[in-house]
């Protein structure tokens, strides 16, 4: 079942064009992996997705189950189950975590007509996912982001995603900054949320992290446009060889 | 905790308008309108004073003919035509005593519908109230329970007769009649307000507020709230205020004296919601308040806590008089502006006491076309050894139309004190609302919780049912200024 | 290069005018809360008490508010000389309106003076602007006018040494687009001498001025600074250093004026109070409403050493952007005992200890100097001033 079809995207910010015509489906189930070196527009896709203000799509659609998302705000889009985990998770100063945590799933579920949560069931859900990805209860109790290290921020995307079960994820760089026990706790949390419900598209420079969480696609992205597909080998060959040669091929 | 669901809620519920702008429909009876010898001897003779009070109204009257409206303030205010206004406006139906029983169903209506139940059953627990409609209070609630702690809460106009020393004794002790023009006026026409007294050794058994709503058109509120702490006493007061919408300006000028002796400590706390007048600057209430709060005892405590969302101008400085060895003295604010409210808001710490300490935390926002101007001063004076103030002011602007200012004055003549003072001004960062959107939050949600959490220091200072009720007074505060 | 007619400019009547109507300021008068001004002798020197100065050098050398310096070579690219009528009307006009300062010695000048640089003139000597007096009635107004061309750097010091009743001097420097300015103050005048000084900058854009002011002398002073940033990228960076002792009244007063977006400003105070002596800071950052991405900062610290010295602040921050980064600081307290105990721990002799102590509080502003061969003198000043000679 096709979760999201991106069809000869084309975006700019400001006067100068990022994306030149990204093509790519992604089925419920599947995980998709999109690699490529800096500056080829892997952040600029995950924001364009998401519906981050500055970026503006100059040519072709993005659909989520079918409908065009690009006329909705970025908030419309997360309520309709697309979910972005930061490279660079923002501190949102006195927010309480757990705050922050019920109004964005109750923003949700008002969306789909459904009663909101029940404030002492939901502290316990939090608690108990939030124990499984090592985020400790005082990080629940400080303000969202402040003062967390890499590691702690990343791990607090992940809870979120948890919380929020979108039906689409997109990992931006989720990697960057972790170390090898951090990686691995992060890596296990997301393959737990793995399966038929989502799609994934995990956005990363490194093959490191495609050896923890497996992709069933992996596309190389150079330039703006995807310039190579193909199973996760594909990875192995990019950690193998670099990015120069198959941009060279490419062009 | 469920103060982002309120949030919401209250958010839909009032669309951006002022819910408290009804009008009450009320037979009332008035003093003419002006201010002279007369109209002041017409209010001392309904309140049936006793002659030393009318004598001290009157010579503050003279004091007041002899000053001038202060204008060092950031603020700009028309010229106040003091002749216009009604000094005394009086539901006919609130004379007399006042048993719950007794009182009017219209008035009882109107405190229900602000969300303020007067019925004893009805109440949250554990909040005693004094509801001062115009000019006179119109209902106490919870009396007796407070009279078996030995705790008087009561309106002043009846304080003036059943406790006239303590009133004698500590009335413009700690605001003198002439400390400023608004206090001047106040002490010469003030009509109602609370007393309140905590005698030595107790512990007030439940928060006291007082609720004030103007009502009347063209009359002025000035009422007067004193309240003393005997030694190693505590107690927490609220207060509360509205008004009807309105478009002339209406003039709101109160003087409120604290007195803490030895080990004593008062907390106070506001959630002020006047109405601001319209998004161009049409009506809203003038709010000039003298309160000042003394610790005279050693290690007294006074805790002043703010939310000012209404009113649309400001002019208000609670201050704290750190007389006693080792007391204390806070200042917690929060102050929205928003459409062309203008304030001019902030505090005094005087340090006079040996080790006496202070904390100000000032959080400022400012939205629309409004301006919002904290204005402090930390004085440490030569006796005050080892005296500590610490000050934060944060300023927060949302859009580009408005002003956010600090205004500090420092001074200190002891070398062993220690003052401290830091300001910032930010906006709320693109990245801060793009990462709520993502989260699925909406616009007006996003900025009221980043802006929740920007006052969130001095939001935990609030009574709980206080805290829901301003976060929701902040929300809606805000709306229509951004997007 | 005597005054001329200067005083009966229309600039100069209409100033005199103005201060003869305003007068000194009221006790009401906010600018002016914690420094009163009384006692002010306004008595503009003759010419006649003038000597003349063989210093050598780019030096100009004011004696008794008069030009003494004859024969100054200015270096290529700089062009030394007096005002002419116009350029009082010029110079008037970059003052704020109805400012006391301004119109006290507009009103009275002595001698008026301009500097002009030409564009993209590199001017390496460092100019010294010396103000010095001998009368003690009488009271020196000279006018200092600097028109830096764009592109241009330029290296000014001016040193304060006057034993008179007031030494008032008004300085405008116009600094252009892209243009380097390196200016320092030492201000040591004797301890009888009321110095009431107003100093303004018009900066264009991506200037960059480094100003620095030390202030150890007087009986009473008032340093009043006016920045206007005026153009987008420039970057101003002001640092004073004042000390105080006896019944000494030290008074620092700026105003940084962010007109327009993308500019800089940093502030560095430093206050050391002795004695019964009397320490303002007054500082206000305005950022206008255009003037968005604005980054100022401002820090103002105050050390009381004894018991009766008495420190004032009030920073300032009025801001009508919202795409800003500004903030504040102000601090007064006295020598950190604990610290104290350590230099003495080690052996280190009370006083001296608090003399390191004291240099310490300093250091991270006097190392924002930027004319390196001041540094010295300057550190010598200071310590001077702590040992009392």
């Amino acid at each position: 079942m096709t979760l999201l079809e991106i069809k000869d995207l084309h975006a700019k910010i400001g006067d100068t064009e990022i994306l030149h015509g990204i093509n790519l489906t992604i089925n419920r189930g599947e995980v998709h992996a999109i690699m490529g070196p800096n500056g080829s527009g892997k952040s600029t896709l995950s924001y364009v997705l998401s519906g981050r203000e500055g970026y503006e799509v100059t040519g072709g659609d993005i659909l989520l189950d079918g409908e065009s998302v690009l006329e909705m705000e970025a908030d419309e889009r997360a309520r309709a189950g697309m979910f972005l985990a930061f490279q660079y998770p923002v501190e949102l100063p006195g927010v309480g975590g757990m705050t922050f945590l019920r109004a964005a799933v109750n923003a949700r579920l008002r969306e789909a007509g459904k009663d909101e949560v029940d404030q002492l069931a939901f502290v316990k859900l939090v608690r108990a996912k939030a124990k499984e990805l090592g985020v400790s209860d005082d990080m629940l109790k400080r303000a969202v982001n402040v003062g967390f290290s890499g590691g702690e921020k990343k791990r607090y995307e992940i809870l979120q995603m948890a919380l929020l079960e979108p039906s689409l994820a997109v990992l931006d760089e989720t990697d960057s900054g972790l170390d090898v026990d951090a990686l691995r706790i992060v890596s296990e949390g997301v393959n737990a949320l793995r399966g038929d419900a989502r799609g994934m598209l995990v956005i990363t420079h490194y093959q490191r992290l495609l050896s923890h969480i497996v992709p069933d696609f992996v596309h190389i992205l150079a330039h703006g446009k995807i310039i190579k597909s193909g199973d996760k080998s594909l990875a192995l060959e990019v950690e193998e060889n670099g990015y120069a040669g198959l941009i060279d091929a490419a062009e | 905790m469920a103060a982002t669901q309120e949030t919401i809620a209250a958010v839909e519920e009032a669309t951006g308008q002022y819910k408290y702008g009804f009008v009450t429909d009320i037979e009332v009876e008035k003093a003419p309108k002006g201010l002279n010898e007369d109209i002041i001897r017409f209010i001392s003779a309904k309140k049936d004073e006793p002659e030393w009070l009318l004598e001290w109204r009157l010579k503050a009257y003279q004091k007041w003919l002899t000053m001038d409206s202060p204008d060092w303030a950031k603020l700009n205010i028309p010229e106040i035509d003091y002749q216009d206004i009604h000094y005394y406006a009086a539901p006919k139906t609130a004379e007399g005593p006042k048993s719950l029983d007794e009182v009017d169903p219209e008035l009882l209506a109107t405190y229900e519908k602000l969300g303020i139940p007067l019925n004893e059953q009805k109440m949250l627990a554990g909040v005693a109230v004094d509801a001062v409609f115009d000019s006179v209070s119109v209902a106490t609630t919870f009396r007796e329970e407070l009279a078996k702690a030995g705790v008087i809460f009561c309106p002043i106009s009846e304080a003036v007769h059943s406790h006239p020393e303590l009133v004698k004794k500590y009335l413009g002790s700690v605001v003198p009649v002439a400390d400023n023009y608004f206090s001047a006026l106040n002490s010469a026409v003030f009509t109602d307000g609370s007393f309140v007294f905590i005698p030595k050794g107790v512990r007030c058994p439940m928060e006291l507020s007082t609720y004030f709503r103007i009502n009347e058109k063209n009359t002025g509120q000035f009422e007067r709230t004193l309240i003393i702490a005997e030694d190693q006493s505590y107690v927490s007061y609220l207060e509360g205020c509205t008004a009807p919408q309105r478009d002339e300006n209406q003039l709101h000028a109160a003087v409120v004296e604290l007195v803490a002796l030895e080990d004593a400590e008062i907390k106070y706390s506001t959630v002020q919601n006047w109405y601001p007048g319209d998004a161009e600057g049409k009506g809203g209430i003038y709010n000039f308040v003298t309160k000042r709060g003394a610790c005279r005892g050693d290690r007294a405590k006074i805790s002043w806590t703010q939310v000012e969302t209404g009113s649309a101008v400001t002019w208000k400085y609670p201050s704290c008089i750190l007389q006693g060895k080792d007391s204390v003295g806070e200042f917690y604010s929060v102050a929205v502006t928003n459409g062309a409210q203008q304030a001019d808001t902030g505090t005094k710490m005087i340090h006079l006491g040996e080790g006496s300490r202070s904390t100000i935390i000032s959080k400022g926002i400012s939205a629309g076309k409004s301006n919002n101007t904290y204005r402090g001063l930390v004085q440490v004076m030569p006796k005050a050894e080892n005296a500590r103030n610490f000050t934060q002011c944060d300023s927060l602007l949302v859009g580009d139309k408005c002003g956010a200012h600090t205004v500090p004055y420092i001074v200190s003549r002891n070398p062993s004190g220690k003052v401290e003072h830091e300001a910032t001004t930010s906006r709320i960062s693109e990245d801060q609302l793009f990462y709520c959107h993502q989260r699925g939050l909406d616009e007006e949600e996003a900025v009221s919780l980043i802006v929740n959490g920007f006052c969130r220091e001095v939001m935990k200072e609030l009574p709980m049912e206080f805290a829901v009720e301003a976060q929701k007074l902040i929300a809606i505060s805000l709306e229509g200024s951004v997007g | 290069m005597l005054p001329n007619n200067l005083q009966q400019t229309a600039a100069a009547l209409a100033a005199r005018d103005q201060f003869a109507a305003t007068g000194l300021p009221g006790a009401k008068s906010e600018p002016w809360i914690y420094t009163r001004l009384q006692d002010v002798v306004v008595n503009p020197a003759q010419s006649a008490q003038a000597s003349t100065s063989s210093e050598a050098g780019l030096v100009l050398h004011f004696d008794n508010g008069l030009l003494v310096s004859d024969d100054v070579t200015a270096p290529a690219g700089m062009v030394i000389r007096p005002f002419t009528d116009a350029d009082m009307a010029d110079f008037a006009a970059y003052l704020p309106d109805d400012h006391l300062l301004g119109t006290l010695s507009v009103g009275h000048v002595t001698s008026a003076i301009m500097i002009e640089v030409e564009a993209g003139a590199q001017i390496s000597d460092l100019l010294t602007l010396r103000f010095t007096a001998n009368v003690a009635d009488q009271s020196a107004h000279p006018l200092v006018f600097i028109k830096q061309g764009a592109g241009s750097q330029c290296r000014i010091v001016e040193h304060h040494e006057s034993h008179a009743a007031l030494s008032a001097p008004l300085i405008v420097m116009d600094i252009g687009a892209e243009a380097v300015l390196d200016h320092a103050k030492m201000q040591a005048d004797t301890d009888s001498t009321k110095h009431l000084s107003l100093t303004v900058m018009a900066v264009a854009e991506k200037a960059d001025i480094n100003s620095f002011t030390t202030a150890i002398g007087g009986q009473l002073a008032r340093h009043e600074t006016h920045m206007h940033l005026n153009g987008e990228h420039a970057d101003v960076a002001l640092s004073s250093i004042y000390m105080a002792r006896g019944t000494q009244h030290q008074d620092m007063t700026t105003r940084m004026l962010h007109h327009v977006p993308n500019c800089t400003s940093s502030q560095l105070i430093r206050g050391v109070l002795d004695d019964t002596a009397k320490g303002v800071f007054q500082g206000k950052v305005v950022v206008a409403r255009d003037a968005q991405k604005t980054d100022g900062q401002q820090m103002s610290r105050a050390l009381l050493l004894s018991r009766q010295a008495e420190a004032d602040a009030k920073p300032e921050l009025e801001i009508y952007a919202d795409d800003v980064v500004c903030s504040h600081g102000a601090t007064v307290g006295e020598l950190d005992e604990t610290h104290l105990f350590y230099l003495k721990s080690r052996g280190i002799e009370a006083d001296e200890a608090r003399m390191m102590l004291i240099e310490a509080f300093l250091l991270d502003t006097l190392e924002t100097v930027r004319l390196e061969e001041l540094r010295t003198s300057l550190t010598t000043a200071i310590q001077r001033w702590m040992t009392g000679v």
